[in-house]
């Protein structure tokens, strides 16, 4: 029986030492690993730094943060704080905030300050912390 | 309910003042910035004199003590809910045993800190503002301390959080704070030149202000006609000065009554920019007529009515929206 | 002199004055137009200076030449208010540490103590206006003989019950606040309680009698 902890190691082990195949035995049980050759940066930026887009919950007017709220201003390649505010989607001056929902690295803001978006548009893609 | 865990002796609670009893010498009190004091009620939905804390000194530090909405508005102050930068206008939830911190505070001089239904404090004389001098109204007629624990007036809504736009005290690109003034029964007084000087030249904040009043100081104005005036009523916005040649802006916890000559006297409208002026701050004063103050009036009213709509609409669809 | 007509001390606040000697028949005429006044549309609050008038409007008023108009209408009339003939005594401990201008006022005014404490307790005093803080009354009545200048120096905060002269003014703090003013004398009385009704314990045309319960020389 392998639990996730221990595939997850096993993975680890085997980008470290550029294995694509792996099969293990243990307990009665075969594991068969297979992973893509090493060297693809996306097939990297996938498994190691999932990328997660965040999206408008509301329409209305995008305005980002460190205007006049206070607040820094957030660049792509910033480091981001979970539950850190990014921007807002505004509503005749009335605001709502649109948060990280985890850590991690800003890696784009779509939206123009000032740019109408709607329900589910992505106003920002960041990378997690793994 | 929120806990007072470290704050200068300086917060009070307030509302939009105690109007009605000038003929007894009770001065207005009510909040510095009335238009931050009224956002941080209606970004929760509360009536815009629910009592709020202004905050006019940070750092602070306060611990949620039990689950609540809250709001904040005003000044800028790097406020952290567990160590989560807020906007300077926002309300939203918190959890029991939250901190919440207020760093420095930049670009303005109070903040206000609103809880659902307002802060809990016993209405006295129409008003739950805090009379410093006479020591009643507000949280038992006093400034807030290390301990004190602020109610919520009515339960906590479940609400999303929220956030608004909210103008700072100076014009677009401008350096000084200007505030609109009708001329008062003694400008014409003032030598040409003492008023040349105060129409057009910047006047500096001192650190000798408070909900008082604010002191200034520019060039000397120099009135040409001497004797003591007969004591009359005063009002926040009143610009009088003393025998020094420096003005005095009073305030929300001015006098009633006073003797000063007068030079100017600051519209209503714009007494909110002098609660967010810090000292060594500059205001600059543009001298208008009555036509105008009446259209400034006007102008106020339809600011704050759209602020107060575009809350409440947000705050509608949010709820459609969960 | 105060220049008569109507000024802005506030966009909402003006004051009446008018150019006139300042005694108690002018004052109880600016008692009677503040009555008048405040039943006038518009008008929040009106409140009587000394010889001039305070007004409170809810918004910038429309018609401020009408406004002017009425109030000079009503000066000319020239209707008086009555005293009330409320009096309130009061007692007072002249001089020691709640009085320590008291040797001051003697020393300026040429007079020694007892004679300085029979002429303010001689009169009654009738309360022209209230005002500056809460239930603090401005008095009219005191004897020219104990003029003096206010003070160089102000002190920070004097405590409220406070009995002080300059000019020729004469009053009792209301609460603690800094002052400007010759201290003589201490009072144990409550001018303003916000729980009754009214909070103000005394009003414009009430009188005041200080009686010396206690001097320290």
């Amino acid at each position: 029986m392998f639990s996730e902890a221990d595939m997850a190691r096993l993975i680890e082990v085997m980008r470290q030492t550029a294995t694509t195949h792996l099969t293990v035995e243990g307990a009665g049980e075969y594991l068969s690993l297979g992973l893509r050759p090493a060297g693809s940066a996306s097939a990297r930026a996938i498994s190691s730094a999932p990328v997660k887009m965040i999206k408008s919950s509301a329409l209305g007017v995008f305005i980002h943060c460190g205007g006049d709220d206070g607040l820094q201003k957030v660049e792509p390649g910033a480091r981001i704080s979970a539950r850190q505010v990014l921007g807002y989607v505004s509503l005749d001056g009335a605001r709502n905030p649109v948060r990280a929902s985890e850590a991690g690295v800003l890696k784009s803001s779509t939206p123009e300050e000032g740019q109408i978006v709607g329900y589910g548009d992505v106003l920002f893609e960041m990378e997690c912390d793994a | 309910m929120i806990d007072v865990v470290s704050l200068p002796p300086l917060a009070t609670v307030q509302d939009l003042g105690r109007v009605g009893h000038w003929r007894q010498g009770l001065g207005r009190a009510g909040a510095m910035d009335p238009l931050a004091h009224r956002a941080a009620n209606w970004l929760l939905g509360n009536h815009e004199n629910a009592a709020t804390l202004e905050i006019p000194l940070t750092p602070a530090r306060f611990v949620i003590a039990q689950d609540t909405v809250f709001s904040m508005a005003g000044a800028a102050c790097g406020a952290r809910l567990d160590g989560v930068a807020l906007p300077r206008c926002w309300a939203g939830p918190a959890k029991a045993g939250q901190e919440l911190t207020l760093g420095v505070m930049d670009g303005g001089a109070r903040v206000y800190l609103g809880l659902p239904g307002g802060i809990d404090v016993p209405m006295v004389l129409g008003s739950r503002s805090t009379q410093l001098r006479e020591g009643f109204g507000g949280f038992e007629g006093r400034v807030l301390m290390p301990g004190d624990r602020l109610r919520a007036a009515a339960p906590s809504p479940i609400m999303p959080e929220i956030s608004c736009a909210l103008p700072g005290p100076r014009p677009e690109g401008s350096d000084d704070i200007v505030l609109r003034v009708l001329p008062s029964s003694e400008t014409n007084e003032f030598s040409a030149q003492s008023r040349d000087a105060f129409f057009s030249d910047a006047y500096k904040v001192t650190p000798a202000s408070n909900r008082q009043g604010y002191r200034l100081d520019g060039p000397v104005l120099e009135r040409d006609a001497t004797g003591e005036l007969r004591s009359h009523g005063i009002a926040p916005g009143i610009v009088q000065v003393p025998g020094g040649g420096q003005p005095i802006i009073q305030l929300a916890d001015s006098a009633t009554m006073g003797g000063y000559p007068k030079i100017a006297c600051v519209i209503e409208p714009d007494l909110w920019r002098v609660g967010q002026a810090r000292p060594g701050d500059t205001l600059r004063f543009e001298l208008i007529d009555t036509a105008t103050a009446r259209a400034a009036e006007r102008e106020e009213a339809v600011t704050l009515n759209a602020l107060r709509s575009s809350l409440a609409h947000l705050g509608h669809l949010q709820k459609v929206w969960s | 002199m105060a220049e008569t007509g109507l000024f802005p001390i506030g966009s909402r606040c003006f004051l009446y004055q008018v150019d006139c000697p300042f005694d108690l028949n002018h004052q109880r005429r600016f008692w009677a137009m503040a009555d008048a006044m405040a039943e006038r549309d518009g008008v929040a609050e009106a409140v009587p200076g000394m010889t001039n008038l305070t007004l409170r409007f809810e918004k910038v008023p429309e018609d401020l030449d009408a406004l002017e108009r009425d109030l000079q209408r009503l000066w000319v009339e020239g209707r008086q208010k009555d005293l009330t003939g409320k009096i309130l005594e009061i007692d007072i401990t002249y001089g020691g540490s709640g009085g320590p201008h008291l040797r001051e006022v003697c020393d300026l005014t040429g007079l020694n103590i007892d004679e300085v404490i029979s002429l303010h307790t001689a009169p009654d005093y009738v309360v022209f206006a209230v005002g500056s803080h809460a239930g603090y009354c401005y008095l009219g009545g005191l004897d020219p003989r104990l003029e003096t200048p206010r003070r160089k120096v102000p002190l920070q905060s004097l405590p409220g019950g406070s009995l002080s002269v300059a000019g020729l003014q004469t009053g009792v703090s209301a609460s603690a606040g800094p002052s400007g003013w010759n201290t003589i004398g201490a009072a144990d009385v409550s001018f303003f309680d916000p729980l009754s009704v009214p909070a103000a314990l005394l009003m414009p045309g009430d009188s005041i009698r200080f009686r010396a319960a206690e001097v320290i020389a």
